[in-house]
Order: structure tokens, then sequence, then C-alpha cells
């Protein structure tokens, strides 16, 4: 029987209001963001939808998302494993240094400057939420995540979804809803809230 | 009876190397801040420190700090719980700015209040309250605490009076020890591991001298 994954990324932080890139980086949830985590947690909750399991990136924008989206109710365990692209020495730099349209995907262009390629995030990401849906019990798991590790996650299961999405980076407190069955992951459906 | 209160600053962080302001945001270890925190790890076994509880900051370089210190000295990380008390001050928007903004003497006072940032006074508040809360609970009598430079050596000051040593150094990894007995904190000891073996040249000193008798930016 399909097990469920719930995919969020965390609210808007005082980083991505200024544009500065945040991956192993870190800002703090702006009021703006916390809203958002509440839109999520509404929207679970009017589809009476429970986590048997919170797992959230050990980046504090992350769990801090995760507290709120839970109300702090269940147990948040944080993993590396989740989290974001690391941008080398672009860390707390201007986005303006990461050349648009190499966004979707990034391939190796952050390699040089001592970050994260494609590969290597995609595989991260797969292993950990794999592990993660392997373990008894874990029928309905919330795991909060980022928005670029998300997305090359998201594309590189693509072949096996139902919905196709394009390959961008969704909004702030976004949800993906994401079928795990056999070691294949499925998605669903996606909420983006509006705010 | 006293009891024993270990606060540790976090290891070097890419923020702290490029010279940006650091309070409620966050950058990764460097690889030296990893070995940094090592070293101190084995600084603890070394003396025969046990910790029965440890605590941290909520901020990912202290959490990462205390999980690499507590694994090298004991063999594996011990437990810790997460505290947004123990958080270092937050400066508002200059945040991720560079430090050399940072106008004022040693005291925070309200400065950065106007820039959204937290007021001094209030911030060491929380954090004794933080610090407070866990020492008296039951079974703490050797406790380890992560967090951060302005925080502790604000806090250090608040506690001026009773403390058995001066403030000579202000680094990472610097380990305060603190004696806790009915509310109040007295500061024994403090302490760095030798971090010599990790100098190489070109990269900027992360060993501060202060002058107790200096006022002026740190």
């Amino acid at each position: 029987m399909a097990r469920t994954l719930y995919l969020l990324r965390h609210g808007q932080t005082l980083f991505n209001t200024r544009g500065i890139v945040q991956g192993w980086c870190d800002s703090p949830l702006t009021e703006l963001g916390r809203h958002q985590a509440e839109l999520a947690r509404d929207w679970f909750e009017r589809r009476q939808i429970r986590f048997d399991h919170v797992y959230s990136s050990s980046a504090e924008r992350a769990s801090d998302t995760a507290d709120i989206v839970t109300r702090g109710a269940v147990h948040c365990v944080r993993t590396k494993g989740l989290k974001e692209f690391h941008y080398g020495i672009i860390e707390g730099n201007s986005y303006q240094l990461v050349l648009p349209g190499t966004y979707n995907p990034y391939g190796d262009f952050l390699v040089p400057f001592g970050g994260s390629s494609e590969d290597e995030v995609v595989a991260r990401m797969t292993e950990t939420l794999r592990d993660i849906m392997e373990r008894p019990g874990h029928e309905s798991v919330l795991a909060v995540s980022h928005g670029a590790c998300t997305r090359a996650f998201i594309a590189s299961i693509d072949a096996t979804s139902t919905l196709h999405v394009p390959n961008r980076v969704s909004k702030n407190c976004s949800v993906h809803v994401i079928e795990y069955d056999d070691g294949r992951f499925n998605l669903v459906e996606r909420f983006e809230p509006e705010a | 009876m006293p009891k024993t209160l270990y606060i540790m600053r976090h290891s070097e962080t890419l923020f702290n190397v490029q010279g940006k302001t650091q309070g409620w945001c966050d950058s990764p270890l460097t690889e030296r801040g990893i070995e940094q925190a090592r070293l101190t790890g084995k600084e603890f076994a070394r003396r025969g420190l046990a910790f029965d509880h440890a605590y941290s900051s909520t901020s990912e370089r202290c959490n990462d700090t205390i999980e690499l210190a507590t694994e090298a000295a004991f063999g594996e990380p011990m437990p810790y719980e997460r505290r947004k008390g123990l958080k270092e001050l937050n400066f508002g928007a200059f945040e991720g700015k560079d430090q050399c903004l940072e106008l004022h003497d040693d005291n925070f006072g309200d400065f950065y209040v106007p820039f959204g940032g937290e007021r001094h006074s209030d911030a060491t508040a929380r954090f004794e309250a933080d610090l407070v809360e866990i020492m008296e609970r039951p079974g703490h009598h050797s406790v380890l605490v992560c967090s951060h430079g302005g925080i502790a050596i604000n806090f250090y000051e608040k506690w001026k009076d009773h403390a058995r040593v001066p403030v000579t150094i202000f680094s990472n990894c610097l380990t305060y020890v603190y004696e806790y007995e009915d509310g109040v904190f007295s500061c024994q000891d403090m302490f760095v591991a030798d971090l010599s073996s990790l100098e190489r040249p070109g990269l900027p000193k992360q060993v501060r001298i202060i002058d107790p008798s200096r006022r002026g930016p740190l």
C-alpha cells in the first residue's frame, strides 16, 4: 500500500527578501514566512491530514517551519540529508552571482565555486527520503526542506509521477504530495499558498 | 551545593572568516571550525570533564559544534536540547553585513533596536532566564551549553562582580566555567583547547585579545 510523503518548503526568510543566497547558510523566518507556514498548516488541517513522523532539514528555517505547521505537537527529527544545495563561496552573497538560466537544473554550475552538483543533491535527497519512507510505521510523513533541492528531486521523479510540474523552484511553504510505493516516488499533487 | 555550567562558543564559520555579522543568521562551519570542535572535545576528555546534560542554541553552527565536540570527547555525540533563549543577539538589518559596520562599544546597548535587532538587556535577560531554568532542573550538576560569542560575553559582563577570572580571550570554542548556586553565576575559569596546529599562514587570526582597560569597538 502506498505511503504518503508531504515535502514542504520552508517559509520566507530575511535572506530571501534580500536576494541573498542561503544554501547552507540560514536566516530567520520573516513575519510573512511565519504566515505562509500557518497557511500550509491550515491546508493540512482542513484535509485532516495527520503525520506519524516529522522530519526537517537541520537548517533552523526548516525546523521553525515544521514547528509552526505541526503546532509543535509532533517531535521533529532534524537531518542534514534534507539540506539545500551548498552554494560554496557564493553563500551569503547576491543571487545575481548565480547566472539566470542556470537554475533549472544547476548541473555543475556551482561546483567551481565549491558548491554542490545537481546529481549529488538528487542522490542525497533520494537516498534520504527513501530511507525515511522505508521505515516501519511511516505512512504519512512530513519532511521540511528547501527550494532548489526539492526542485531537483521532483524533476528526478518526473518519469514515475502522475502530476508533471515545470522544473522551477516552487513558492515558500509549497507542499508536494508524493506517494511512495515499492521504492518509487510519484508526485500526485502540489499546493502553493497564496501569500 | 554549587552546580557547574560550561558555556562554549561555537566553532569558526564561513561568516566569521568573511567578517560578516552573524547573530540570528547562520553559516556553515569551516574545515578549521570542524577541527576546532574536535580538538575541544579532546580537551574536555583530557580534563576529565563529564556532563549530565547538554543544551545548544537553535543555530546550526552550535548544533554542529556540540555534536562534533561531544563525539570527540565521549565516542558518540551527546543528545542535547535546542533552545531559542540561547541564541546570539539579533542584529536586525546588520545580519549578514560587514562587521566593520558594528559601530558601538563593548556593550551593544540599544544600537540594534532601530534596525529591528535586539536590545542588549533583553537578550541578556532571555539568555539568563534559560540558563536559570536549565540549572534548576533536577539532576543537572554538570551542564554543557553551546552558544555564541556576543551573548556569552554580555552574560559574563553582567556577572563580572562574581567572576574569579578576567576575560582575556574571545575566540571560537572558548569555554567559560561557571559555578551556579541560588541564582548566582560565578565564572571560575575559562579555557580553549590548543588550536595552534590549525593556524595557517595568510588566514585571518581567529583570536582577538581583549585589553580589559580599553574602551571602543572590539
